[in-house]
Formats: structure tokens, C-alpha cells, sequence
């Protein structure tokens, strides 16, 4: 990759990659460090990168970075099991965004991830088994889970105006 | 043939409903001539088992396989909205919600389980991230520079690596010829101490039985392959070491020749000694014995170990028949000059004689 692709990366994917992080830490400073942080990694490595894959590397290395992160806070929680008392509620939503939001802050970690790599980047099942290091199976059980977790925290189509 | 052996089974067979026609014919012929087996016969009637058709399994829905159901329909819907199905199963999922329309709002809810990217977030600090290097233009200016400046290189790289070929058989040569020259080990008498070969100088070094150290150096200095020179062998004794500008020289002034002065003056020039040679026969006879005769420089054993040796060991020769020898092959040479120096201050006198340009020989004697 030369530095022209390079700066051209920035341009394309640091903001997919900002949010991408942001809506997993909840923290605006710490996501732009690691976006930086991955930016930095992929200029070191710049001439061992395909322009191609410049974009998965980015990605791959930020998940990692985050993951460690969320880790030494302690804030990663079980992976596979979802909060049941959060599908509870009442009140009724005016702004599905919100309501996807609240659910989507309830997912694990890891389904928060995938998903959002899913539906932010339109990554495939094999593509977020590279950038997170699952296997392929591993990430469509955690995007189905996701998802209907995601159906149920909605609820009827009618709580939503 | 129905029997009393065994007619059990055919009863049994007319009650299950398994015997055609003829069979029954048969049947019946039998009991009209077996009365005594007609209640039997109808005994049989009450045991048989009618299948009751209201009863059901109801697992048989989970056990089903690659198909929507009832149990399985949430997976469905989520390959539905993932694109995950192939077409014939996403008709199949079309015809199950079709057959349960109450299941429809949630395939509705599941596509609405969809993220989208806030664009209102963006990372605004892009300019930090990019790198700016520089950039070099090959402009055919420079690339006729760097090819001059490659080919200069890859001659000059060339050259050396030839250099040093040619200099690895320049040593050799040399060695080889100052070998010849060196007197030979088996004829130095009472050799007691060590011969030390010094490769940086290409010098040789060795104590003879008079405790006097002789040193004979070759260095190569390369001129060409076909044209090797060295610098003279110069032959130090231990008492009086010749430096090296005092080296015989063309220029280096008689004083106080060896010889008569008018038969040297041939010589101090530096003239080539075959011209005396085909002067004069007479005069180069001369030379010898005067050289010879006076000679203060070398003793026999001098000799024996510059390796200007009497062949003949059973007929020594005397030293101005071993010189008039060694003066002949030396007279071979284009060049030959002797001199003799002393020292500014008079304590020491140096002798010293060239033959071309590769051997000299100088004494230095105390007053």
C-alpha cells in the first residue's frame, strides 16, 4: 500500500471505524485513541498491506485493541448470555434508533460486535470471523442471537411510533 | 393345503384379511368336514385389533429436518432477513407465513432490527492520521544520472576485484622468485634458529651460524600482469641495517669505489651490463676480480646463504671463481649499479650493489 492509499484509507474508513468502536466502548477518547492507534499499526506496516485489505486489517486491529481494552475494565460480560430482565419493558418508543441503541447497549460484547460489523460495514459471516477471530459458525450464532434479542427488545411493531 | 397341522395360521390370515378367494374357498371346505374346529375358528375373530386412528404423535414437527415449523420458525425468519437462504427455502418460508399469518409482524420486526450507521459521528481528526512522504520523481534527467553513476560503480567494483585477483598472483610470483633467490635451507651450515616467513612483508628472516640476522624482503607492488616489479631484497645484517633510502639508486654517488674508478665509472651509472658486457670481455673480467678482491661486503658463507653457492661442494671454488659465476648469470640483467656511501657523521659505510630492479644488496659496515 503507498502512502496515497494510505491517506485514502483515512479518508474511507476512519469514520466506519470510529463508530464501530464507539458504539461498542461508549467512550468517545479511548475509540479515537484506538482508531488511532490501528491508523498507526497499519502505517507501520504499511508496505506488507494490500490496499484491498487495508480495511480488515484496520478493523481486525482495532477489534483486538478494543477487546483488551474492554477486558482490563473489566466490563466485558458473558459472551453468550443476554440479559433477560432488559427484554422488559413498557414504554413505548418513539425513535426506533434509541430503541436499537438501548437494546444494542444491553448485547453482550462480542454480539454487539459482530452485529455492528454486520449491519454497519455489511461485513460477511467469514469477513467478522477474520476481523474478531471466530470461527464462521461461531459469528451467524451470535448474529442470529443478536438478533432476535434485538426482535424481542422491540417487541410489537405497535410500541413503536 | 390347509391341515390339522396347520390350520391356526390360516385362520389367522382370514382375520387379517390376507387370503384371497380361493384361499377362503378352501378355508370354509376345511370346517365343513372339521366341525369340531368351528368355535375355534370363531374365537379367533375376538382377538383382532382394531388401529385407532384419533390418536396422534405431536413431536412429529420437531423432528423434521430442513424445513420451517412451528419450532423453528424464529431461525427461519433471521436467515429470511440475513439472505442466508436459498430461494427454494425463502419460498418455503413465504408459503409457512402464508399458512400463519399471526407470524408475519415478526418477520416485520426482525427487519426492523437492522443498524444503520449514525453519519452524524465521524472522526474528525483524519488530518493527524495521514502521512506525508516524500516523493522522488524519476525524471529522465536523474535516471541518466544514476545509470552513468551505476555503470561507474559496477566498473570501479570491476577493477578492484581484478586488482586484487592479479595482486593474490603477484605474491605468488614474487615469492616464487624470491625463493629462487633465498639461499637453500638444506645448504645453510649449522642453522640453529628459527625461519620466520612474515606474509604481510613477504619477508623472510633467519639466524645464521654467526647469530646474524639476515632479512630478505619482496614486497609485490603491482603494476600490471605481465609487468610485476617488487621492491629490492634488501639483505640486512644484524650489526648495520640498511634503511631503505639508502638504497642503491642510479643516482647514488661513488665515493670511495671498490673498485678502480675508471672501471666503475661504467658502472655508477646505471648503465646495463651487457653493454659492458659486448664492450668488453676484458673489462667485465676486470670488474669481477676487482669486485672481488676488494670486496669487504660478502664473506663465503654470505654467499652460501644469498644462495651464490658452488655447485661443485667436492671442488670448492674460491671466492672470485664463485663470484665470476654469479657475476655471469647476474650480467644477464639490463640494469646493474654499484655504489658505496658513507654516513654524514663517518661512523659507518654502506655498499651496495642493484641488479635491475628487483634485487639489490647493501652492507653497512662500522668504522
Amino acid at each position: 500500500m503507498t502512502t496515497s492509499e494510505y491517506n485514502i484509507c483515512v479518508d474511507e474508513h476512519a469514520d466506519g471505524l470510529y463508530r464501530f468502536i464507539l458504539k461498542n466502548m461508549k467512550d468517545e477518547e479511548e475509540a479515537r485513541d484506538i482508531v488511532q492507534d490501528a491508523f498507526e499499526k497499519t502505517w507501520r506496516n504499511v508496505e506488507n498491506i494490500e490496499g484491498k485489505k487495508a480495511k480488515s486489517y484496520l478493523f481486525t486491529t482495532a477489534y483486538h485493541t478494543m477487546i483488551d481494552r474492554i477486558r482490563k475494565k473489566k466490563h466485558l460480560s458473558d459472551y453468550t448470555e443476554v440479559n433477560e430482565e432488559s427484554l422488559f419493558h413498557t414504554e413505548q418508543y418513539t425513535d426506533l434508533k434509541k430503541v436499537l441503541n438501548n437494546a444494542l447497549n444491553l448485547l453482550p460484547e462480542t454480539q454487539k460486535a459482530v452485529i455492528l460489523l454486520r449491519d454497519y460495514e455489511g461485513y460477511s459471516y467469514e469477513e467478522i470471523g477474520t476481523i474478531t477471530g471466530l470461527k464462521e459458525s461461531q459469528v451467524k450464532v451470535y448474529i442470529y442471537r443478536a438478533r432476535l434479542f434485538l426482535k424481542e427488545y422491540i417487541g410489537a411493531p405497535e410500541k413503536v411510533i | 393345503m390347509i391341515s390339522r397341522s396347520n390350520y391356526e395360521i390360516v385362520f389367522v390370515d382370514y382375520y387379517d384379511g390376507k387370503l384371497d378367494k380361493i384361499q377362503k374357498e378352501e378355508l370354509f371346505s376345511f370346517l365343513s368336514k372339521n366341525p369340531d374346529l368351528k368355535e375355534e375358528f370363531n374365537l379367533y375373530s375376538e382377538i383382532q385389533t382394531i388401529p385407532d386412528v384419533k390418536i396422534s404423535f405431536d413431536g412429529k414437527e420437531k423432528l423434521k429436518k430442513n424445513t420451517i415449523t412451528i419450532y423453528n420458525y424464529k431461525t427461519w425468519l433471521v436467515g429470511y432477513i440475513e439472505n442466508d437462504l436459498l430461494s427454494e427455502q425463502k419460498k418455503e418460508v413465504d408459503y409457512f407465513l402464508s399458512k400463519n399469518l399471526s407470524l408475519k409482524t415478526e418477520l416485520e420486526i426482525l427487519k426492523l432490527s437492522r443498524l444503520t450507521p449514525d453519519k452524524r459521528i465521524i472522526y474528525n481528526k483524519k488530518t493527524a492520521l495521514k502521512k506525508s512522504a516524500k516523493v522522488i520523481y524519476f525524471t529522465p534527467a536523474l535516471k541518466r544520472t544514476l545509470s552513468v553513476a551505476a555503470v561507474l560503480i559496477f566498473l570501479t567494483i570491476t577493477y578492484f576485484i581484478i586488482q586484487q585477483i592479479n595482486s593474490a598472483k603477484s605474491i605468488v610470483a614474487d615469492q616464487k622468485d624470491s625463493n629462487e633467490q633465498l639461499p637453500d635451507k638444506n645448504n645453510i651450515q649449522n642453522r640453529k634458529n628459527k625461519s620466520l616467513i612474515d606474509n604481510k612483508n613477504s619477508s623472510i628472516t633467519y639466524t645464521n651460524n654467526k647469530n646474524k640476522i639476515i632479512e630478505v624482503k619482496a614486497k609485490p607492488i603491482f603494476v600490471s600482469r605481465n609487468n610485476i616489479k617488487t621492491n629490492p631484497i634488501i639483505i640486512k645484517k644484524q650489526q648495520n641495517i640498511l634503511t631503505a633510502d639508502t638504497i642503491l639508486t642510479p643516482q647514488f654517488k661513488l665515493k670511495n669505489s671498490l673498485v678502480d674508478n675508471s672501471k666503475v665509472d661504467t658502472l655508477k651509472t646505471g648503465g646495463p651490463i651487457n653493454s659492458i658486457t659486448n664492450n668488453s670481455e676484458a673489462k667485465l673480467a676486470q670488474l669481477k676480480n676487482t669486485l672481488l678482491n676488494n670486496s669487504d661486503i660478502f664473506n663465503s658463507l654470505d654467499l652460501d646463504e644469498l644462495g651464490i653457492l658452488l655447485k661443485e661442494k667436492s671442488n670448492p671454488k674460491t671466492l672470485t671463481e664463485l663470484a665470476s659465476g654469479e657475476i655471469k648469470k647476474l650480467s644477464k640483467s639490463k640494469d646493474f649499479s654499484l655504489d658505496k656511501q658513507k654516513d654524514p657523521l663517518g661512523k659507518s659505510t654502506t655498499y651496495a650493489l642493484e641488479i635491475g630492479k628487483r634485487f639489490s644488496i647493501s652492507h653497512t659496515t662500522d668504522q
